[in-house]
């Protein structure tokens, strides 16, 4: 078996990813092979290091305040004001407001609570993680080898235009030809 | 009684903000420790992990319960901190800067507090193995970084890691032995030689542990 | 624990020391094969999300209608190829990652065409232009 091989075995069984049966058989092997255990080993230790160093960047951080910056960048609910009462009539013109404007206003407040849960229900999400990233960067060509007809644009994206994307394109002459031809050594621009 | 993630999610999905609190403050750390592994950067992996809850909150309607929720935090946290990581990369001009910055660069990030303090020389060591850590995690691509964070820190299965990285088994396993290997090449320049004494003190323990 | 630590990076060393890296990996690619052209048409809802970004890069085309979408996986240095629906053949090789960049070969056997690109991961690129149908094939590749 070749050092690939046994590095690739100690890291399916490292991880877990062997059957019951296939663990049983490499778990004999390891008591008859000092270098798989070796392998193991080192993975083990790695495996600790990195966890060890891990641990302490999260231990070393503050999470004070944490969840009050995520939730000041959440939408809050619309706040409903309770009306005023007039001024100075007593408590009959009290008991009319309550008893009128209350019940339109209750209802105002679920309008505007159900516009709010429709906007958001209807509105694009923000981030499907299934999507690609549609923004543009450094998709970077280093050889293009043009064997046909066809002529290959590659159109780069526009800086700073995160919508631009790099395009390579395969045009027929007629694409690329304002409608002439060159004649045989005649220069085209 | 503790609710469930995915109780917990269904009342989010329901308006309960307590719900969502209860989320972040359950996965604030795990969030900030796929951050800090990927971006190497304290702050940026504190805007990224709050970003992502953020988006977490502004999607859960979506959340079908086809994976866990952690896989679909996860795989948020991931794809936050790619989308800085080329952001910023644009704005540098340089390769992006491999060191570990923080506003008190000086001191060793402290350890936690039921660890007995440490003797200067081995805190010297240890600051040590960390920068070497440092920078043996930032010569790694991001994704490499990224699936072996999954893998040896936060401990996914390979298929949790396809789910969050949203690829084949096959990658994440080629990938997952790829990043092991590009990690102990990296560590390796800083372990040979250089006069740091860490390479004579490993070998060392290496030889006392297998007599 | 320090102890254990250096002992676990000797070990790493001594890892590193008796056995070369050899290259194992590989890279998943989703392909969307897009029908575009200039007639007015619905959106297809398979492409809402980059509706916009077709119509701005493709100017002048107005309709897009996704006709597959594929996933490959491709092992390193091992060539996949797609068919299309102009009876054409895309072919894709994963040539493998340098740094943050993954370097990928698309080449389209019946045209000759072969293009090498280093591209960062989760980057939508396109290769257009094949007629079809009364307009062209766009292939929206994305790499992971």
């Amino acid at each position: 078996m070749s050092d690939e091989e046994m590095l690739s075995r100690a890291e399916r069984y490292f991880d877990g990813a062997m059957s019951a049966a296939e663990a049983r058989t490499f778990e004999a092997e390891l008591d008859r092979s000092p270098e798989l255990m070796a392998e193991l080993t080192d993975l083990q230790s790695g495996r600790d290091l990195l966890r060890s160093f891990m641990d302490e960047q999260v231990q070393g951080a503050d999470f004070n305040g944490f969840f009050a910056a995520v939730q000041a960048q959440l939408p809050q609910p619309t706040p409903v004001a309770a009306p005023a009462a007039p001024v100075g009539t007593g408590g009959r013109v009290r008991a009319w407001w309550a008893r009128y404007w209350t019940p339109v206003l209750v209802s105002a407040a679920a309008a505007a609570a159900v516009a709010l849960l429709v906007g958001r229900l209807s509105a694009p999400a923000a981030v499907d993680d299934d999507d690609p990233v549609i923004a543009g960067g450094a998709v970077q060509v280093d050889e293009v080898t043009n064997e046909g007809p066809k002529t290959v644009l590659i159109s780069m994206p526009v800086e700073d235009d995160e919508e631009s994307s790099t395009v390579i394109w395969l045009l027929d002459d007629e694409d690329t030809a304002a409608g002439h031809e060159p004649a045989d050594g005649e220069d085209p621009i | 009684m503790e609710l469930t993630d995915q109780e917990l999610v269904a009342r989010c999905q329901r308006g309960d903000h307590r719900a969502f609190r209860v989320l972040v403050d359950k996965y604030q750390r795990r969030a900030y420790g796929i951050a800090i592994g990927i971006l190497r950067n304290p702050d940026d992996a504190r805007d990224a992990a709050q970003e992502a809850f953020i988006k977490v909150f502004r999607n859960v309607d979506g959340f079908k319960g086809d994976s866990s929720f952690y896989t679909w935090l996860y795989r948020i946290v991931v794809n936050v901190c790619i989308d800085h990581i080329r952001k910023h990369r644009k704005a540098r001009n340089v390769e992006y800067d491999d060191t570990f910055r923080r506003s008190d660069e000086a001191e060793v990030m402290p350890l936690s507090g039921n660890t007995r303090p440490m003797q200067p020389g081995v805190a010297h060591e240890t600051k040590e193995l960390n920068g070497v850590l440092q920078e043996a995690l930032g010569r790694l691509s991001e994704n490499h970084r990224t699936i072996i964070l999954l893998r040896e820190v936060e401990g996914l299965s390979y298929e949790e890691i396809a789910e969050v990285m949203e690829c084949h088994l096959g990658t994440v396993m080629s990938r997952l032995h790829h990043a092991r290997k590009n990690l102990q090449l990296a560590l390796k320049p800083y372990l040979e030689g250089a006069g740091s004494g860490l390479a004579e003190r490993a070998g060392q323990g290496v030889r006392k542990e297998r007599s | 624990m320090l102890r254990a630590l250096l002992m676990g990076l000797g070990l790493v060393v001594g890892l590193v020391g008796v056995r070369p890296a050899q290259a194992a990996d590989q890279a998943d690619l989703k392909v969307s094969v897009i029908h575009a052209t200039k007639k007015a048409g619905p959106v297809d809802p398979a492409l809402a999300r980059i509706q916009s970004t077709l119509e701005k890069t493709f100017g002048g085309y107005t309709s897009f209608r996704e006709l597959a979408k594929h996933k490959i996986e491709l092992p390193l240095k091992k060539t996949k190829q797609i068919k299309l629906p102009n009876d054409q053949t895309a072919g894709f090789t994963y040539e493998g990652s340098v740094k943050d960049q993954e370097k990928i070969r698309l080449s389209i056997p019946r045209s000759r065409v072969d293009v090498s690109l280093r591209v960062p991961p989760r980057k939508v690129f396109y290769q257009a232009g094949l007629p079809y149908d009364g307009g062209i094939l766009i292939l929206a590749l994305y790499l992971r």
